[in-house]
């Protein structure tokens, strides 16, 4: 079977979890309001030295903080759902490859992550700094966004491009830990005991090793302490994707 | 065709599964027969690639099934405990694993859902359903593909009669259109009405086939009389080839001392109360 069947099935799933689109999009139209609600009280706070949005700050802060839960918890919805359900038996007896699964799932599900933040944070504060006449700052921002020059450029020593590599290949790596405890307990209620019993490990693993080499420099070096970074979530990827994956391919259904 | 060879399953140190050599052979209906636990959902499981830890060969259309995965789009599985996305509709699982096989017919799905009747019920969230009716729904879904092999592990179970009817005469259509079929059941009704051959297991491993279509055509009877030790021994002088089970004679009265064995019998004035049709699975369903 096709890996882009399965990659596409994933997203099936995706847009027809009504639950979860609902949350995210009242969740993004919160948002939305409680931005354009800071907006209005910074504004009142520049013009007038007053701050009028105070009424909403209890309920803004919470709506960011379920947001982010919310960020958070999806990822383990979405790779334990076929075991939550008990499907797994079926999507493999109709010709599903364990290995392309994997990999499928994996890339869906930070993708899917990704429209989610853009559906609750960025598309909502995106629009309301439209709203609030930010549209040249705005503009601005999205001429550098597509400039080469920029991401080639350099900020503390890495091109933008580095990092924004670093922060997906950061975030595969939790993405690739989360299955790892899902695949082992079998989706079960101890995947999140698991998960943070394995980043525990995998971080004192890491700063065991990286530690003494970022201490071999009497001064901090920032592009040393990127590399190392780096590094150690490709290490993180390579170790628990193997384990998962081996795991996955050798596991009864 | 299927062709397993030197299959071994362990679960830790039981051997669940020992089949060295067994082949499903094209368009022919196979029955699984075998107490709990003797390793029949192992062996089907083994087949779809469910469990892939196991020692031994599997082939399905000369490919290995552990390497190919591809080739069991060509099957249609049913197993006890299967399940489908709850939270979702019925329309969403038959469209998810239609695509996933590349083998969506909605409306092929509609007359499906129609004559299981549960073409009402396709929008709303499988949760709701009853245990039939989801039952149905992976019925559904196992023969969308119009699969080459289909692996029904107690197919019946929680159905009510009518649908067992329906599904009964959809499996005969099936298998006279060449579909290879693989059935395992605890209703010897089941078994003799849809299979040709059947597979014994019994911890593990298979211990008898039985050919019940060269069966059919012979005339098996279970034999009650008035004095089974008497009538024992004239079948025994007459040459005539019988075999006792639960206290029972069984013979074909096809053989050409049965006449003579009748007329002693008579002579003796013992009397046959009792000469039902039989077959070789009695005594051996669980």
């Amino acid at each position: 079977m096709n890996a882009m069947i399965i990659f596409k099935m994933e997203f099936y799933k995706f847009f027809n979890d009504k639950k979860y689109m609902i949350i995210a999009m009242v969740l993004g139209f919160s948002n939305l309001i409680f931005t354009l609600q800071l907006y209005n009280g910074l504004t009142n706070l520049y013009n007038n030295h007053y701050y009028s949005g105070s009424g909403f700050g209890g309920i803004s802060t919470l709506t960011f903080f379920i947001s982010f839960i919310f960020l958070l918890v999806y990822p383990f919805h979405a790779l334990s759902i076929d075991y939550k359900n008990n499907v797994m038996a079926l999507m493999i007896a109709s010709g599903v490859n364990r290995t392309k699964l994997y990999f499928a799932k994996i890339g869906a599900t930070m993708i899917a992550s990704f429209l989610l933040m853009l559906i609750i944070i960025v598309i909502p504060v995106f629009v309301a700094s439209l709203f609030y006449g930010e549209v040249s700052r705005i503009g601005s921002m999205l001429d550098r966004l597509i400039s080469i020059d920029y991401w080639l450029g350099d900020v503390d020593g890495i091109s933008p491009f580095l990092h924004l590599l670093s922060s997906i290949i950061s975030y595969a790596s939790v993405i690739v830990i989360i299955y790892t405890a899902t695949i082992f307990t079998k989706g079960t209620s101890k995947t999140v005991l698991i998960f943070l019993g394995l980043i525990i490990v995998a971080n004192i693993i890491m700063s065991t090793f990286l530690t003494p080499i970022l201490q071999l420099d009497a001064y901090y070096d920032p592009t040393l302490a990127f590399m190392c970074d780096l590094v150690g979530n490709i290490f993180k990827i390579v170790v628990f994707g193997f384990l998962s994956l081996r795991q996955l391919n050798i596991q009864s259904l | 065709m299927i062709k397993i060879e030197n299959l071994i399953v362990k679960y830790k140190n039981l051997i669940a599964l020992d089949v060295r050599d067994l082949q499903f052979e094209e368009g022919v209906a196979y029955g699984v027969v075998g107490e709990n636990g003797a390793g029949k959902t192992t062996l089907f499981k083994s087949i779809s690639n469910i469990i892939t830890n196991y020692e031994g060969n599997i082939y399905m259309d000369d490919k290995l099934v552990k390497k190919n995965n591809s080739v069991l789009k060509n099957v249609g599985l049913v197993l006890d405990g299967m399940s489908v996305y709850k939270d979702r509709s019925g329309w969403f699982n038959i469209r998810y694993f239609g695509k996933l096989r590349e083998c969506l017919d909605e409306s092929y799905a509609k007359e499906l859902a129609q004559d299981l009747d549960i073409y009402a019920v396709l929008d709303r969230p499988v949760k709701t359903y009853s245990y039939g009716m989801q039952k149905k729904l992976i019925l559904l879904i196992a023969i969308l593909n119009k699969p080459k092999y289909l692996i029904l592990d107690e197919p019946f179970r929680g159905l009510d009669f009518e649908t067992v009817k329906w599904f009964k005469n959809y499996l005969l259509k099936l298998k006279d259109e060449g579909t290879t079929l693989l059935i395992s059941s605890h209703v010897r009704n089941d078994l003799e009405s849809l299979c040709q051959k059947v597979h014994i297991l019994s911890h593990g491993k298979i211990i008898d086939f039985l050919d019940l279509e060269e069966e059919s055509k012979t005339l098996i009877r279970l034999i009650d009389t008035t004095n089974n030790v008497r009538f024992i021994e004239i079948m025994k002088a007459c040459e005539f080839n019988f075999e006792v089970r639960d206290s029972k004679i069984r013979a074909s009265i096809e053989q050409a001392s049965w006449a003579k064995v009748q007329e002693q019998a008579s002579v003796e004035n013992i009397t046959i109360i009792e000469m039902s049709k039989t077959s070789s699975l009695d005594g051996r369903m669980n």
